[in-house]
């Protein structure tokens, strides 16, 4: 197989546990495909057990977007409490076939996952991005980000390259919200030297048309739940 | 404070330190493992004590003990191993030790699966160890409702000297929603009963002992437990009704499952048809009142479970033949979708179903 390591495409998504890095990741898997290219979502969460891209397997495949999972069976209807990685992820770590998207599971330990494939990736293009949701306990103030994003880095042997503002209270998300994540980050670039890539929140929830926001605005459509719960 | 996002999971940890709890004894089982987690970090911080059992059984133990020595108390697991718990439970209950259980529901019967079900509602509601008792169940339906009812069980639990429990099913612990964490206004009362080496002059002791050897000795202590069960029965009912008054069909539902039938709801409006609800909050005990509230010229009752029908049954006593009396539920993790109970609603309303 003929393969350019340095053609290889692959944006990696790590984030604390109910920042959102799932949505994103989705979100951001379509956006590619709708860009023309040819796009593998990767999930690597072994923390979360629910609210997980397998979850939304068959929405993504129809729309052709291959979907690479972590647990034994690809489906809903296979949740098995095994997490193991399949040797389908070498597809965007060894290959330039996709432009890879990986979701990676919630905290220092599920980077762990990645550390794995950490020899592999090195040798490639890839950006690594932290989400940032600044309602969250453990990520609301520039000292918890960063020691957060040490653990990561640590823990999966590979470097963050710029974050995401991704602040939200699910339904309750407001304007003013994302206007705080958006000073943290603002905060956390200047501590790190890193770029803030994207501001992203649910379009159908706030219009964030009118504001000044750090990175490039990415609007999203809520899809990891139903609209129901 | 301002509202923070959270897990359900987290939000049952977190109120529980609010409260006051300073001891946590658990084992870590999917889905309440962020419950166990937040303690290991949390509780050490707080200047707590958290230790993780070498299986359930000890950590029922231990709470035992804490309780005994007047802690304020938790443990917390998911349903295989709140079975494993049953033995201390009930120990508890007769040895009247306070503590707060939480059990985030998941598949079963067995080992089951990780996902969310309700079929521990028997286990939970009829006392699931051996011997005459009840235990306070609460099932909350959000996250702010988790951190809610932890601080109150607490309350409970000291008052009545039992253990309360706290049945959220998998989809709770699992779900993030913006909560408020309150800090505890109330100090935990004395325990002018417990073997903490005070509370009482020298050459007395207060003991903890769950074997009572002569007969009249243990009817008493049942006596006890069944006073103190009938007191707790008539103050503490919870529960939602919506649009019961006049509505052709009511819907009851507890946790997941509720938030579901809130939907189906909205929808029968839109179409014109009448369609009420009552989410029970108090599993034990049931609450009979909300039923004397539902039109009686209501035509049916849909008892909405993620189990095979266990609520059923505590419908059918408080309905006492009143209504009839119909069923929808989901196994195996399968969440219960709006749109299949309104399904089902519509042809029990048709005569159909």
């Amino acid at each position: 197989m003929a393969t350019n390591l340095d053609n290889i495409q692959l944006t990696i998504i790590v984030g604390h546990f109910g920042s959102g890095k799932t949505e994103f990741s989705v979100n951001y898997a379509m956006k590619m495909q709708e860009a023309g290219h040819k796009v593998a979502l990767a999930d690597l969460d072994i923390i979360n057990p629910y609210f997980r891209t397998r979850e939304i397997t068959d929405e993504l495949e129809a729309k052709g977007i291959r979907v690479i999972s972590s647990v034994l069976g690809n489906k809903e209807s296979h949740p098995m409490d095994l997490p193991s990685l399949s040797p389908e992820l070498n597809l965007l770590f060894q290959t330039d076939q996709y432009y890879g998207i990986v979701d990676v599971g919630g905290n220092p330990e599920g980077a762990r996952a990645l550390g794995r494939f950490s020899d592999g990736i090195k040798k490639t293009n890839y950006n690594m991005y932290m989400v940032v949701n600044a309602n969250r306990p453990e990520t609301e103030t520039v000292e918890t980000v960063l020691s957060f994003m040490r653990g990561i880095e640590e823990k999966s042997k590979l470097k963050i390259s710029g974050f995401i503002n991704n602040t939200h209270l699910v339904r309750d998300t407001s304007p003013e919200d994302i206007l705080k994540g958006d000073k943290l980050v603002r905060e956390v670039s200047e501590a790190t030297n890193l770029p803030v890539m994207y501001t992203s929140y649910i379009k159908e929830m706030v219009d964030m048309s009118g504001y000044d926001l750090a990175g490039e605005k990415f609007p999203m459509t809520m899809l990891m739940r139903p609209e129901w719960l | 404070m301002a509202k923070k996002l959270m897990k359900g999971n987290e939000a049952l940890a977190a109120a529980a330190i609010a409260a006051g709890a300073t001891h946590f004894f658990g084992y870590p089982i999917t889905p309440q493992s962020e419950l166990i987690e937040y303690m290991a970090r949390e509780m050490p911080k707080a200047g707590g004590c958290f230790l993780q059992a070498e299986s359930e059984v000890a950590a029922s133990y231990m709470v035992y003990g804490a309780g005994g020595a007047g802690a304020r108390v938790i443990t917390s697991t998911s349903s295989p191993g709140l079975a494993l718990k049953q033995e201390g439970l009930t120990y508890m209950v007769a040895a009247q030790i306070p503590a707060v259980v939480i059990n985030v529901s998941r598949g079963g019967p067995g080992l089951g699966n990780i996902l969310p079900q309700q079929s521990d509602y028997f286990m939970c509601t009829r006392g699931g160890g051996n011997g005459d008792y009840y235990h306070p169940c609460f099932a909350p339906a959000s996250v702010q409702e988790c951190a809610d009812l932890v601080t109150e069980a607490f309350d409970i639990a000291d008052k009545y000297r039992m253990p309360v429990l706290i049945l959220a099913d998998g989809l709770i612990g699992q779900m993030m929603e913006p909560v408020e964490i309150k800090e505890a206004t109330e100090k935990p009362i004395d325990k002018p009963w417990a073997a903490d080496g005070g509370h009482v002059k020298r050459g007395e002791h207060n003991r903890i002992n769950a074997m009572i050897l002569p007969a009249d000795g243990l009817e008493e202590l049942n006596h006890v437990i069944q006073a103190k069960l009938k007191d707790y029965s008539e103050n503490y009912v919870r529960y939602e009704a919506i649009d019961v008054e006049d509505a052709d069909i009511v819907l009851v539902a507890y946790g997941t499952p509720s938030r579901a039938c809130k939907n189906v709801l909205k929808k029968a409006k839109e179409e014109g048809l009448k369609f009420g609800l009552i989410r029970p909050i108090s599993l034990y005990p049931f609450p009979k009142e909300a039923f004397d509230k539902i039109n009686p010229n209501c035509k049916a009752i849909i008892s909405v479970e993620q189990s095979c029908g266990q609520m059923i049954e505590d419908i059918r006593l408080s309905v006492l033949g009143k209504f009839p009396i119909k069923f929808f539920g989901r196994t195996g993790g399968n969440p219960i979708i709006p749109d299949a109970v309104y399904s089902y609603a519509k042809e029990v309303l048709g005569g159909k179903a």
